[in-house]
């Protein structure tokens, strides 16, 4: 049975292996733009900051994955342009422990699971990271005018391989908060406390995007 | 600096003691977040001799003068890293009618605001002496009480002629009013 945590809750991280999920409605008021929410990871040290630029992972990291081989890195040139770049590709860290997602920019992914999707193993963690943020942005909030005001039934769930189906998951949190200001939020996070990794709730919103969280942890 | 377990007891063996609390202000939209650390000096009925023992941001000195609050720290903007509210304790003046000192830390409007100590990151509470500034006892308020809104930290207790320090960590999901309720209801 899923474990709801609420804002500022923390719990332990009982696997090492597991899917990051993460689901919104998207807007039905259909805007001029569509509605491009972007989830990514900051792999922090013991400074609070990002170990270096290869530990951000997102839509546009250097260091990527093929779907069908998850084992092997490969450089983003592979790639011809940008947007088969973030749409045949995964980010991912120089120790393969944080696999970001293949990006969706209209939220078509998925009707009522889960729209983007990271895989973490915290084994392969590089020794000094000491917590890993998730957090959502809204791509071009400023250009589009959009905030999470509009984004209805957010959540973030995290379960073990193959228990996907709602209910089933270790921990989830759903973002009942209204952020109708905010253009990104800091989700969760994962972090080491006494020799083990723990989770907890955060809920944290920015009025900026991911240029705001990338000023912050990095 | 010593890791207590709760209920775990110190000898105390001191003259001077200060109760040190500390968070980072909030960063992100919404409200400030507003810690308070309080005081309640009470007799061997467990309950205050009178209210001006109970010492609080309204309250800021107890009649013997002997434990004295800094003052109110409403967005933990005092201190960056350190204390931000301090209630000092000068154990030689305490009013002979006191048998114990239990100190709390509790979120001023946590229901109306929507907070709990999860959300208030580096939040601690510190018991240490006074004289060396060495810490006696400290809770990471964020990470041991994350859903919880006010906790009883500890109490310095006398036995015999001696005051002892007991560390109690319990976290409650009320406010100070809980405490009052308690100790002078």
């Amino acid at each position: 049975m899923a474990v709801n945590l609420i804002k500022g809750e923390n719990r332990i991280l009982p696997m090492n292996l597991f899917h990051v999920g993460l689901g919104w409605d998207v807007n039905e008021d259909a805007s001029q733009f569509d509605f491009d929410l972007d989830v990514a990871a900051f792999m922090i040290g013991s400074n609070k900051k990002t170990i270096s630029d290869d530990y951000l992972v997102f839509y546009n990291s250097e260091k990527r994955v093929k779907p069908d081989d998850l084992k092997t890195i490969v450089p983003s040139s592979l790639w011809p342009n940008n947007d088969d770049l973030r749409q045949f590709s995964r980010p991912v860290d120089p120790e393969l422990s944080v696999i970001g997602s293949i990006d969706d920019e209209d939220g078509q992914t998925s009707e009522d699971g889960d729209d983007e999707t990271m895989d973490i193993d915290l084994s392969k963690v590089r020794s000094d990271v000491q917590e890993i943020i998730i957090n959502v942005s809204i791509y071009e909030y400023q250009k589009r005018k959009q905030n999470f005001g509009q984004v209805e039934r957010a959540y973030v769930r995290l379960y073990k391989p193959g228990h996907d189906k709602e209910g089933e998951e270790e921990y989830r949190y759903d973002l009942t908060e209204d952020f109708s200001t905010c253009a990104s939020i800091e989700f969760c996070r994962l972090y080491r406390y006494n020799g083990e990794w723990k989770i907890q709730a955060l809920g944290i919103g920015h009025k900026g995007g991911l240029e705001e969280l990338v000023s912050k942890f990095m | 600096m010593i890791n207590l377990q709760k209920g775990q007891r110190i000898e105390i063996g001191l003259s001077k003691v200060g109760v040190g609390l500390g968070w980072n202000p909030n960063e992100s939209t919404g409200f400030d977040f507003d810690l308070d650390a309080s005081a309640f000096m009470l007799g061997s009925n467990k309950k205050l001799p009178q209210d001006e023992f109970f010492v609080f941001y309204n309250n800021q000195i107890s009649p013997d003068k002997a434990v004295e609050s800094s003052g109110d720290d409403t967005t933990g903007g005092n201190s960056d890293g350190g204390d931000d509210e301090t209630l000092t304790v000068d154990l030689t003046k305490v009013d002979s009618r006191i048998q114990e000192i239990v100190f709390t830390v509790t979120i001023h409007e946590a229901v109306a605001r929507k907070q709990n100590f999860g959300q208030v990151h580096n939040s601690y509470i510190r018991i240490y002496d006074a004289n060396i500034n060495t810490d006696i006892a400290r809770y990471d308020l964020d990470e041991d009480f994350s859903i919880e809104t006010a906790v009883e930290f500890g109490r310095l207790y006398k036995k015999g002629a001696e005051w002892k320090f007991e560390a109690m960590g319990i976290g409650y999901k009320g406010g100070l009013q809980y405490f009052v309720d308690k100790y002078i209801g």
